[in-house]
């Protein structure tokens, strides 16, 4: 399928008749659309998704969008009630041309109320479909439930990533259910289930017939049981498949609310951590308080103990000088010695000289000058006090690292208080921002885990039924077989149930075989493609394992645990490439503002990956993740067309070629 | 003569019981609730030292207007501390003294609140070294 030709009629902001070519050649088959935000890119991807299936979602991808939504207000305001798109595409070689359009009337400011389409589809050289058909048709050329493959926007990439990122058991089933999309195993699922329900009603008839003659009454009679079993078997398994489907529903629905609380859903957990670091802070803040007064207890000499760190260095000064003068007196009175000596004896001490009458008087004023310093030094405090008063102090020798401590651990407190104080702030900030939607929030959040767990129960329950009843159902048809065998039976009903029975085997192991070759089918799609786009060396592709578990691998082949955002992108990117790949023979590929998270690296990679397309590519880009002078080179020659979306008013865009 | 033998007993006519006055009675326990300490006798611990390290005349600190406390309350190695350091016959006296002059030197301060205990007792940064 390529989309030749896209026609608007008053839709989104695109008022009056707006006609784009789209039509490609294999050698530049790319589309692209340049606009920024807010200018009707994504009225372009709902126009085509309106056009082809006649229902178009929210952003979020679940919650069913009202067309009258997409209606253009000025053209409301100027009584032009119709709107639509048409759409002209070839496929397998024949042109045809889809038309979908309906009358919208204002009934009051901002309630639009919008008919029930008409809907036209036209082969190129024959007569319309009959309108009743056409959904078939659509969906032989691009089902509706593959169509995402094909046709989506960042956000379809965003929830595939969730999804891929959930637990274990929860992405598989994700993976698996893709895989299967992918394929058409539903189709195959139901034919397995109408050949069953044919081998059923047969196996019925013979029972009926076998159940006239007493003889094999004990055969019927336990093929009958066997029955019943099966039955209230299979009656628990789709119960359980019911009331998975339910919850299915209601986390698709839950998630829907809580995307369009995504916003605030930031703020709300921002908040959430803020208030957990406020409160973990408060533990700090005590526990420093605590640690401060235990101290100042302790020490309960603190609140002088710079004073008390004084007087020692002090009192060690004092002890130094003190000890100098004892010493000195020492000398001194040796000294005094001496010369009382030479006094006494007449004769110098030190060289035997007798000493002159005229030096005695000399020697005792010098004897009387010693004495006095003696005297003098003998008033200041005793050694021995000045040592016992030192070593009282020494017991306070820490206070100057003790008083750095203290002023350590309250620069430490007030910087913690500081930041709590920035804490509270953005606190009543995002309080102000969330306006009472928390509480939704938590309730919405509270209830999505528990449809989670309750589903992962049911998943849990419904693997052993399943077992069991496979193990009923095959000993059903081999007491099916056996009452076939009796001589009253028609031979015509044994044939019609032995080829019932065949054709069931048949369509059951076609259904296992088909989905193991394709599951390894669209993993080695999806790590081709994976290695295309990855920026990181270290990995070598990725891996689909029986049981639906995709990973990354190493290239020393180890499956990586974790992966970054980065690579979570990319492989979400490669998957849903892969499963298109696998799906159809061809469809164009139609992707809105793909690029906007990725790095730059992973966006080049991409774009590579677009260049080598032969089939159609409908690209819509705004300014931030596409820029013509950078990126036109890695497209290389194979831009088709290439459109800008320019604003003319609030209410209205037009596509003009670039 | 151990330190303890410096603390006189009753017989020295030391007080045996005191108390802070009606003002510091306040700022005491308002330390003790801001969290600076865990029970007033241990604030009113501190700013006694404060009034030493302060040089505040102890027969200036506000009169005690009742029992709030005995000898034993004191933590033992304060009153031995006073009884050297001074020195005094009755450490429990100049104690009290101190104790009342210190918490009436912070009262203003402990009042207002917002304050570090290192800015109440105006604890300076020693450089080390």
């Amino acid at each position: 399928m390529q989309i030749s030709e896209l026609e608007l009629v008053n839709w989104g902001p695109y008022y009056g008749k707006h006609r784009i070519p789209l039509d490609v050649t294999p050698h530049a088959p790319v589309v692209l659309f340049r606009g920024e935000n807010m200018r009707g890119k994504t009225s372009l991807l709902r126009g085509i998704v309106w056009a082809l299936y006649g229902e178009i979602r929210e952003q979020d991808g679940r919650t069913p969008l009202d067309v009258g939504r997409m209606v253009n207000t000025d053209a409301l305001e100027t009584g032009e009630t119709e709107f639509g798109v048409r759409l002209k595409f070839v496929h397998a070689g024949a042109e045809f041309t889809l038309y979908r359009t309906s009358i919208a009337t204002e009934d009051r400011p901002g309630k639009v109320t919008v008919q029930v389409p008409k809907l036209d589809l036209k082969p190129g050289d024959g007569l319309p479909y009959p309108v009743a058909q056409i959904p078939d048709v659509i969906n032989g050329i691009l089902s509706r439930d593959i169509s995402d493959f094909f046709l989506f926007d960042g956000e379809m990439l965003s929830r595939f990533e969730e999804r891929l990122r959930e637990e274990r058991s929860s992405a598989q089933g994700f993976v698996r259910t893709q895989v299967e999309r992918a394929l058409g195993l539903p189709f195959l699922g139901d034919l397995w289930r109408d050949m069953d329900a044919v081998l059923d009603d047969v196996t019925k008839s013979i029972d009926q017939v076998v159940r006239k003659e007493k003889a094999h009454h004990k055969d019927s009679e336990a093929y009958r049981a066997k029955a019943d079993e099966l039955k209230a078997t299979e009656k628990n398994l789709l119960e359980l498949e019911k009331r998975e489907r339910a919850l299915t529903q209601e986390i698709d629905e839950i998630e829907a609310q809580l995307a369009k609380l995504d916003e605030v859903k930031d703020a709300y957990h921002e908040r959430k951590g803020l208030q957990r670091e406020l409160d973990a802070s408060h533990d700090t803040i005590k526990d420093y308080r605590q640690s401060i007064a235990e101290r100042a207890e302790q020490q309960w000499w603190l609140p002088m103990a710079d004073k008390l760190f004084e007087d020692l260095q002090d009192i060690e000064d004092w002890i130094v000088a003190a000890e100098k003068v004892d010493r000195e007196q020492l000398r001194t009175r040796i000294k005094i010695e001496q010369l009382e000596g030479q006094l006494g004896s007449g004769y110098c001490s030190a060289c035997g000289q007798p000493v002159a009458t005229h030096n005695e008087d000399e020697l005792s004023a010098e004897i009387a000058q010693l004495e006095a310093t003696l005297q003098y030094d003998a008033e200041s405090t005793s050694l021995d006090e000045l040592r016992v008063r030192r070593d009282r102090l020494r017991k306070f020798s820490t206070a100057p690292s003790s008083l750095q401590w203290l002023h350590d651990q309250e620069r430490d407190l007030r910087r913690e208080k500081l930041k709590n104080d920035r804490r509270a702030q953005q606190i009543l900030h995002l309080t102000d921002q969330l306006q009472g939607t928390t509480v939704e929030i938590d309730a919405l959040e509270r209830n999505l885990l528990e449809a989670k767990g309750t589903k992962q129960r049911l998943a849990s329950l419904k693997g052993p039924l399943e077992i069991k009843r496979g193990q009923i159902k095959a000993e059903v048809n081999r007491l099916g077989v056996k009452l076939a065998q009796k001589p009253e039976v028609d031979p015509d009903t044994r044939r019609l149930q032995a080829m019932a029975e065949e054709g069931s085997e048949i369509v059951a192991r076609s259904y296992d075989g088909f989905r193991s070759a394709m599951r390894e089918r669209v993993q080695t799609a999806t790590s081709q493609l994976f290695r295309t786009l990855t920026t990181e060396s270290d990995y070598s592709g990725v891996s689909i394992s029986d049981d639906y578990r995709l990973a990354v691998l190493h290239r020393d082949g180890r499956a990586q645990g974790m992966i970054s955002a980065g690579a979570n992108q990319i492989l979400t990117m490669a998957f849903i490439g892969a499963l298109g790949e696998c799906s159809v023979d061809e469809a164009p590929m139609v992707m809105d503002t793909p690029f906007g998270r990725l790095d730059i690296g992973h966006r080049r990679a991409i774009l590579e990956w677009v260049g080598t397309f032969d089939r159609q590519v409908i690209l819509f880009v705004q300014s931030g993740e596409y820029d013509p002078t950078r990126d036109a080179a890695i497209l290389a020659g194979k831009i088709g067309r290439e459109y800008t979306i320019d604003r003319l008013s609030a209410k209205r865009s037009e596509v003009n070629p670039a | 003569m151990s330190d303890s033998d410096l603390v006189p007993s009753d017989r020295d006519g030391d007080q045996r019981t005191f108390g802070p006055s009606a003002a510091n009675k306040e700022a005491l326990e308002s330390l003790v609730r801001q969290g600076y300490f865990n029970t007033s006798i241990r604030a009113f611990e501190a700013a006694a030292m404060l009034a030493l390290r302060k040089g505040l005349d102890p027969s200036t600190a506000p009169p005690s207007t009742g029992t709030m406390w005995n000898r034993g309350s004191v933590n033992l190695a304060i009153l031995e501390f006073l009884g050297w350091y001074m020195p005094t016959d009755a450490p429990v006296r100049l104690f009290a003294q101190l104790g009342n002059a210190g918490t009436a030197y912070i009262s203003e301060k402990v009042h207002t609140g917002g304050y570090d205990l290192s800015a109440i007792f105006e604890l300076p940064e020693i450089e080390l070294g």
